[in-house]
């Protein structure tokens, strides 16, 4: 019992703060609150993150008083920010539209509830029992947070060849001790709050994550005008993704949070598009900072979003700026030195041939459920719309997403990882959450969804 | 029966929904036979029933309709023709090879190879031989030995499809199985199975391949429908045919019939098709937190670790963290075994632990770390030596011996038959 008090205080917490904060900075837009809930974990459990490197700096050894003390200050603050606006009050605004719902519509939507917290509640239930199992996680993140729960701040992690000529015993080692801290800190917060350390349930913020992707996934849709079945269908859609769920069931690893932000980066982008509304660049801008900052290749993630922003602020412009991208993509394959070493990648000119692999994993294995099979054909149906002004925005940064996978896996060292199937599905995982968006964007500008043609005509 | 509905019985519904607005479609529609959400149920149940009636006429053998029964070889059965091993009841452990080189061989009662298309071993190592074989003989052809290579996939041997062009025709008399190269580890013949190929026992072992549990072990983090690749045809590629019948059919129909398109149809006929497979998926993942709370459910974090697979390194690991100095004292983990040397340093976290690999070794090769550099060890740093030949140590003397000749005092704080915890004096 204790320990389960302990956990929801590890959740509310961050959860409750962010939710406040991410309200009160944007109280005075017509978005519905959920979205403030969906973006609220993340961005609390972000703050707490920030909290602990600060502390850490400081030299003050971690404890949940002194951790939560400032965040749950900001989020006194918020509230009293918010209290005038009276926005607080209605944080479920996004669902009221239930109520005119007819019962069979009113059926399918709980039936998908219910799919959906079934499988959620199954994911919570093996998170909390299962020790740690993927290689990564005891490899390279569980190591960092194992330490730094120990000694109450971030000791340093060094290279496997510094470590033996390291002055003192406080340096440490792990597979890669150049790896950001804040997925390890978002457990050994989580170990603070219980009081000791536990390798299963430290794991819980995973779960929370995947929940609150789904209520920020279901508010952003309500917002693009989908009604209530609709939107669920697409949330459930989400989270029924298999390997998004084995990613929550056997947690322990960036990449869930890679994609839970970027896809909420996005998916905030593209309402910003839409809306001009600056809470959303906001919004944008945080889960992008996040992105960043859960692993190296968030950073490429955020880039990917970069020629989005352009093209909403002037399409020709950016087509313009793809289309000079892809051909120094091909210059750069015809003229370019064989190899080039960027961040962790070394890019080839030489085409490595993985596409049966792809092909296998995106299609064939039930990874995806049927997912891939969508999105090529709602993108081949409309692809006369995906350039134009209402679209051209989310068109581009998907194609700078999938432009990063293939660059990834056809013509860098990564491709190993793809032939030896470690990183196939985790990269194409990263954008997942966004490009389910996409599709739901792309049907909602088209005249197909909204009209009955006749076929003959 | 038309499948093109006519009537939108849903459409108050779905609009009330926020659907797009089919209600126009509705409303120029002529009243229907079914409704909407039927129509795309139905079309995708018999797109799916064409779908299984190919996988059935695809991989079941000559005699579909009649009395085939299954034929099993237990590993006893077997006589051991190369290398070395025993019987062990009803299976047959091969334990060591001869001239790189281990085979058994059994004699079995005739049977018509077209009718039994499909071969299936089990076979267990925890390490096993890098090539495997099954071969068989013909009564047609005796003097002739024909194989086929065998591989190894989550576990389990991959299920042989076999055809006349492979040889297996005619009549066969004999089968064998042959392993190359070192045994590592025994391998355990448990039974050669030739399960029946009629069209019901092909329908049925279609059913049990969509439906087998895939457990959600390490290997799952990357690719989790590993054993998909053994299957007839996965279940979703299977499903995404399915989809894409059902909507060709309903288009075509609406062309034939120069009816209006319903659009609410493809996307019952999606929706249909994503929710049974995900009905599927959600069984399988009830069973796996079933099976954890049966293993993990009321224990402590380190009881958990002891109940888990690696379970003997967990408590080796434990019994040297009690030999140990409080942490932070330096413990390097060194094994020609990259995975075994990364399990036991997770456990002992947080002591200041190595394992002497960087990322970049790792990607490399995957086994034995490299000797530490002896000038950077100190007196109290500790060393757990576990099935390492990168140096050794030399009781008599109290040293780390290392190749070049380089020797280092050190002492022995936990000697076990499989693992050596000693610290620099």
């Amino acid at each position: 019992m204790r320990d389960a008090i302990a956990l929801a205080l590890s959740i509310a917490v961050p959860w409750i703060a962010g939710t406040l904060c991410v309200r009160a900075a944007t109280g005075g837009s017509p978005q519905p609150a959920a979205i403030a809930i969906g973006y609220g974990y993340l961005t609390g459990l972000f703050g707490v993150t920030l909290v602990m490197r600060a502390l850490s700096l400081a030299g003050q050894r971690w404890s949940v008083v002194w951790i939560a003390a400032p965040i749950m200050l900001l989020a006194l603050a918020a509230w009293f920010r918010l209290r005038p606006l009276g926005a607080a009050r209605s944080p479920m605004r996004a669902l009221g539209a239930l109520a005119t719902l007819t019962g069979a519509a009113r059926a399918i939507f709980a039936l998908l509830v219910l799919l959906t917290c079934v499988r959620l509640l199954m994911l919570g239930v093996e998170v909390v029992l299962v020790p740690l199992v993927p290689y990564d996680a005891f490899a390279q993140w569980a190591t960092k947070s194992r330490v730094w729960y120990e000694y109450g701040r971030m000791v340093p992690f060094v290279q496997a060849s510094e470590w033996g000529s390291a002055a003192g015993t406080m340096y440490f080692t792990d597979s890669h001790p150049e790896y950001p801290g804040t997925v390890p800190l978002f457990q050994v917060w989580t170990a603070l709050c219980l009081g000791r350390w536990d390798e299963s349930l430290v794991n819980v913020p995973w779960v929370a994550a995947c929940v609150s992707l789904g209520i920020a996934f279901y508010a952003q849709l309500r917002r693009l005008d989908f009604g209530p079945v609709k939107a669920m269908f697409g949330t459930y859609a989400l989270l029924s993704l298999p390997f998004l769920t084995i990613h929550v069931a056997l947690a322990g690893i960036a990449d869930l949070f890679v994609a839970i932000a970027y896809g909420l980066a996005a998916i905030a982008m593209w309402q910003w598009a839409i809306t001009r509304q600056g809470s959303d660049a906001g919004l944008a801008v945080v889960m992008a900072i996040v992105c960043a900052s859960v692993k190296m290749e968030g950073s490429l993630w955020v880039l990917t979003l970069v020629p989005g922003v352009v093209t909403a602020l002037h399409r020709r412009l950016g087509l313009a700026m793809m289309g000079a991208a892809a051909a120094a993509a091909a210059l750069y394959l015809a003229f370019g030195p064989s190899e080039l070493r960027l961040l962790r990648y070394t890019l080839r000119t030489r085409f490595v041939d993985v596409s049966d692999l792809v092909y296998e994993h995106l299609f064939v294995m039930d990874n995806w459920h049927l997912l891939w099979y969508a999105i090529v054909a709602v993108v081949v149906v409309h692809v006369r719309t995906l350039f134009g002004s209402r679209l051209a925005p989310m068109t581009v940064t998907m194609l700078a997403a999938v432009a990063f996978v293939g660059v990834v896996f056809f013509f860098s060292s990564a491709s190993g990882g793809v032939r030896d199937e470690s990183i196939t599905n985790r990269l194409v995982m990263h954008a997942v959450p966004a490009f389910v968006f996409y599709i739901a964007l792309i049907l909602r500008s088209s005249q197909h969804q909204a009209k009955t043609a006749p076929l003959y005509t | 029966v038309t499948l093109v509905p006519e009537s939108m019985p849903g459409a108050p519904a779905i609009s009330a929904a926020g659907g797009p607005a089919s209600a126009v479609g509705a409303a120029a529609a002529a009243p229907a036979r079914w409704p909407w959400w039927a129509s795309g149920a139905v079309l995708f149940a018999v797109a799916l029933a064409g779908v299984l009636v190919w996988i059935v006429a695809k991989n079941s053998g000559a005699e579909r309709f009649g009395a085939v029964p299954p034929r099993t070889v237990n590993g006893a059965a077997f006589q051991l023709t190369h290398g070395g091993g025993h019987p062990s009841g009803t299976s047959f452990i091969l334990e060591s090879a001869q001239d790189g080189l281990v085979s058994l061989s059994a004699e079995i009662p005739p049977l018509a190879a077209e009718k039994y298309p499909r071969i299936e071993w089990d076979l267990r190592s925890v390490d096993p031989p890098n090539e495997l074989a099954f071969a068989w003989r013909t009564r047609e052809n005796p003097r002739r030995t024909y194989s086929k290579p065998l591989f190894w996939l989550s576990g389990r041997i991959v299920p042989l499809r076999l055809d006349a062009n492979d040889g297996w025709r005619g009549t066969i008399t004999g089968v064998a199985l042959v392993a190359r190269g070192n045994m590592q580890a025994p391998l355990e013949v448990r039974s050669l199975n030739l399960p029946s190929a009629t069209a019901g026992a092909t329908l049925a072992e279609t059913f049990a391949q969509w439906g087998a549990h895939f457990p959600l072990k390490g290997y799952a983090i990357t690719f989790p429908f590993d054993a998909e690749r053994a299957h007839f045809m996965p279940v979703a590629k299977a499903f995404a045919i399915a989809c894409g019948l059902a909507l060709v059919v309903y288009l075509g129909l609406a062309y034939v019939r120069r009816r209006p398109i319903d659009w609410r149809v493809p996307w019952a006929i999606f929706a249909a098709a994503w929710i049974v497979l995900d009905l599927r998926w959600q069984v399988d993942l009830g069973r796996e937190v079933a099976a954890a709370a049966e293993r993990f459910g009321g224990k402590t974090s380190e009881e958990k670790a002891l109940a888990a697979d690696d379970a003997v390194l967990v408590a080796l690991a434990q019994e040297l963290r009690r030999a140990l100095p409080p942490p932070p004292a330096r413990v390097l983990v060194l094994s020609d075994n990259g995975l075994i040397s990364l399990r036991v340093a997770h456990f002992l976290y947080p002591y200041n632990v190595s394992r002497n690999r960087s990322a970049r070794d790792e990607e490399r090769e995957k086994g034995r770390a490299p000797a530490p550099n002896r000038a950077t060890l100190r007196s109290g740093d500790h060393l757990v030596l576990l099935f390492y030949s990168g140096f050794r140590y030399d009781a008599d003397k109290g040293q780390l011996i290392w190749p070049g000749g380089d020797t280092l005092a050190a002492e022995v704080v936990v000697a076990k038959p499989d693992a050596l915890l000693v610290r620099i004096k």
